[in-house]
């Protein structure tokens, strides 16, 4: 192999975790070539839409403000839905925006960012090779020394797989199990166009200013729930569906979002709208339980969501951020000289990657209680029904009204007794 | 044999223009660029032509900044240099105003055998450039190529016209403008990618360019630029049986003049 | 919104020589009962025809993923992304 051949690293792909990787070990000198199948980064990549900012500031300081980012996060709302009915908590702490400093979070289209974050790696002297597919790893005794594309190989000391969720590569390699289909969602999204100011309106918002919003009870009872965030000049709605469960439901999940379009509580936001993008991406959904046993072998590691490195805790998913900080991980135990692997634990610990997750794991199991998603927020509709139902009849009183909405949705005391213990054992 | 001078040009990708349903106003704000699609198949007929001669290929392009990025994808296609007249006026710039512009660097570049380029570009399609580079260098031109080969000193190239073929021959140097069908445009590889970020650019400023006055004035002005919209007669035949309708269709896609 | 309106709202650059996502009919008619496939893809590609048979195109894939994960009968043989600068591209993401 000749020099031309050979980098200190390769990172196959450009998302967020590949990237901060890049321009890590790249800003420390490091020869790395960076491999992206899409035609730009970012042109595959589809997520929901909020990214917390402090994972950029580790990458390096400040970078946070050449970013293409949308509208950073004031509204914070969680919605409960049942057929033509919703609940809706906004939660707005100033704290999180305290003027002058780095805003907690930001909505985020990740064709525009990624792209960005990419040339921001290039400019620290990172390769960024892209419409390139990595078509499998060169093993040589055991040891990875290198990637195919194409009819083309090229060898490095050390291959980083940033594949992502489905993580062919890392798979491939052994390190990564095959998915399950119980414990991943599929997310579908559409980008719906919609002035400025119309959304500021909507929302509730100031200029530069968004909203996030989850929702619950708007998926048919399957295991999932929706999301919508402000952009600049769109929204981003979606939905995710556990796809073991849709199958057993039976209805298809480009209908059941389509309905949500339609929800008299989502309708109005959007009215008006005009889509301009059809997008779906899988997410994993088992958070620390998820993280494969081994992140590393000879010549090979893994970072990212391929590595498992994704939380869904049911108010918000982070993969994102977590997906930079193992990627600066990865990068700082490369550059730190010793032997890779054990540096890698070690940096994502440093970091405090693998605790932050370690101390959600829990949530889990709450996400994993049924009633979640079907028969709660039923429950809470039919309360709030009684509560704000006046007809100038003589009322139930509320306790009675509660008991006989848990009746109606066959909620027996015990269930509830249990999932409540089990919810806060989780928390 | 000298230099096989490729030209392409850096265009707003067509399929991310949005048209305004109501204005037919046309933005191009979201438009990424791409190398025009005819120059694809132009920049491999250009390597495939000076590898069989055993010379070098060189691409050149007109355009302004955001060009930059054209010169790597360019290179990783096999060209072994680049050069770049950035000006912003290549953003609308016309026939006349580029041809002056690529000619005037084909001529600081000295040596060549044969200049390429693409029968037309994705976004004007006017077919002017190749010709009047031909006609400013006063060397011969064949449009429409869809095959050519050279043997010594001599271009043989088949022309592809309406409902015949033509075979055409010319002594070197010489223009051609090729057809899309005269090879397929390969999707670069990793070591392609690779090396084109590594090749050589050369960037001119138009002062460098030995240009005369009035070289870079338009001759022509677009007034307006529009989306076009087909309008529907939106006739519905819903009477009668199968048979009636299907009569009555006929009777009027011939009334319309389609049958 | 039907899929096939929403899908041609993306940029596709489909890869006519290479398909990246293969199957076997035959598995999946004789030896697949549940057929998730049909409500889980995003891009509801793959139907059932006349006879009962599974109908898929390749060409509006959104490269999720899930038609593969969901697949437990190996009717798809082949699942790949699809060629570098092949498949879609987003605007937006
Ligand atoms: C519906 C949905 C909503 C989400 N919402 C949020 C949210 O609001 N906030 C948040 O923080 N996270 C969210 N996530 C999770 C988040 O998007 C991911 O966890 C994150 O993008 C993972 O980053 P990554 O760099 O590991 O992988 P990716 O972003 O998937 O990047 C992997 C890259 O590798 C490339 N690649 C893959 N295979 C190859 C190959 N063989 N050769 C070359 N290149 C290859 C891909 O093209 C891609 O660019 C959401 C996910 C989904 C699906
Ligand atoms: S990868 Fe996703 S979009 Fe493509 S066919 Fe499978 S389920 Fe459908």
């Amino acid at each position: 192999m000749s020099g031309e051949d050979k980098f200190d690293v390769i990172i196959i792909g450009a998302g967020p975790a590949g990237t901060a990787c890049a321009y890590t070990l790249a800003k420390e000198g490091k020869n790395v070539l960076v491999i992206e199948r899409g035609v730009t980064a970012g042109s595959k990549n589809v997520t929901g839409g909020r990214f917390y900012t402090y994972a950029l500031d580790l990458v390096e300081p400040g970078l946070w403000k050449d970013a293409t980012l949308e509208r950073k996060v004031t509204h914070e709302q969680i919605m409960m839905m049942d057929g033509n009915q919703s609940i809706t908590i906004d939660y707005s702490n100033p704290l999180f925006n305290k003027e002058g400093e780095m805003p907690q979070s930001f909505t985020i289209l990740r064709a525009v960012f990624d792209e960005w974050f990419a040339s921001k790696a290039e400019e620290q002297g990172a390769v960024i090779a892209c419409g390139i597919k990595v078509d499998g790893l060169i093993e040589e005794n055991g040891r990875i020394t290198g990637v195919k594309a194409g009819g083309d190989e090229m060898f490095a000391d050390l291959v980083i797989a940033a594949d992502g969720v489905n993580s062919m590569i890392a798979r491939e390699a052994g390190l990564v199990p095959e998915l399950s289909d119980k414990t991943i969602g599929v997310g579908v999204k559409e980008i719906i166009e919609l002035p400025a100011k119309t959304i500021e309106e909507r929302f509730h918002l100031k200029p530069g200013e968004g909203a996030s919003l989850l929702m619950l009870g708007c998926t048919e009872g399957i295991h999932g729930g929706g999301f919508l965030y402000t952009n600049n000049e769109s929204i981003s709605l979606g939905c995710v569906f556990t796809p073991s469960e849709a199958a057993a439901h039976g209805r298809q999940v480009h209908d059941i979002f389509q309905d949500l379009k339609m929800h008299p509580s989502i309708y109005p936001l959007i009215e008006g709208g005009k889509t301009v993008e059809y997008g779906a991406h899988l997410v994993r959904e088992e958070g620390y339980r998820g993280i494969p046993k081994q992140l590393y072998r000879d010549g090979l590691m893994v970072i990212g969501e391929a590595a498992g490195f994704v939380l869904n805790i049911g108010y918000t998913i982070r993969g994102i951020d977590l997906a930079i900080v193992s990627g600066v991980a990865a990068a700082r135990a490369v550059i730190s000289g010793s032997n890779p692997g054990p540096a890698y634990l070690e940096e994502l610990k440093n970091i405090k990657l693998l605790p932050s997750m370690k101390a959600v794991d829990g949530y889990f199991d709450l996400l994993e209680i049924h009633r979640l998603y079907e028969t709660y927020p039923k429950v809470a509709g039919g309360v709030f029904n009684k509560m704000y139902s006046i007809s100038g009849e003589t009322p139930v009183s509320i306790k009675k009204g509660i008991w006989g909405v848990l009746k109606d949705n066959k909620v027996s005391l015990w269930q509830l007794v249990k999932d409540g213990i089990r919810g806060y054992r989780s928390i | 044999m000298s230099n096989v001078i490729v030209c392409f040009k850096w265009v707003k990708a067509e399929d991310d223009l949005r048209i305004d349903s109501s204005t037919l106003a046309v933005d191009l704000s979201k438009s990424k660029g791409k190398i025009s699609d005819y120059d694809r198949n132009a920049i491999e007929a250009a390597r495939i032509a000076s590898e069989a001669a055993g010379s070098e290929t060189v691409a050149l392009t007109f355009g302004s900044a955001d060009t930059k990025t054209a010169l790597k994808d360019a290179l990783s296609r096999g060209p072994k240099q680049a050069f770049w007249v950035n000006d912003v006026s290549a953003e609308n710039a016309d026939g006349f105003v580029t041809a002056n512009m690529l000619a005037a660097a084909i001529r600081k570049i000295g040596s060549y055998s044969l200049i390429v380029c693409g029968e037309g570009a994705a976004d004007t399609y006017a077919h002017q450039v190749g010709p009047r580079i031909g006609a400013l260098l006063d060397i011969p031109v064949i449009s429409f190529v869809k095959e050519m080969r050279i043997d010594g000193n001599r271009l043989y190239a088949v022309r592809k016209l309406e409902d015949s073929l033509e075979q055409v021959e010319a002594d070197l140097p010489a223009v051609v403008t090729v057809l899309p069908e005269i090879n397929p445009a390969p999707i670069p590889g990793l070591k392609a990618v690779l090396e084109g970020g590594k090749k050589p650019v050369t960037e001119f400023k138009i002062q460098d360019l030995d240009l005369e006055d009035g070289d870079t004035s338009r001759k022509t002005d677009v007034v307006s630029f529009k989306g076009c919209s087909m309008s529907r007669k939106k006739i519905l035949i819903n009477e009668g049986d199968a048979k009636e309708r299907v009569t009555a269709l006929v009777a009027a896609l011939k009334k319309e003049g389609v049958l | 919104m039907e899929a096939a309106e929403l899908l041609s709202l993306n940029r596709f650059e489909v890869d006519e020589e290479e398909p990246h996502i293969v199957l076997d009919k035959e598995i999946c008619r004789t030896k697949c009962k549940s057929k998730p496939c049909l409500v889980v893809c995003p891009a509801v590609l793959y139907k059932l025809d006349k006879n009962g048979d599974i109908t898929f195109d390749y060409a509006g894939c959104l490269e999720c993923g899930t038609c593969r994960v969901v697949c437990k009968e190996k009717g798809i043989t082949k699942w790949e992304y699809p060629r570098g600068t092949f498949g879609v591209s987003y605007r937006h993401g």
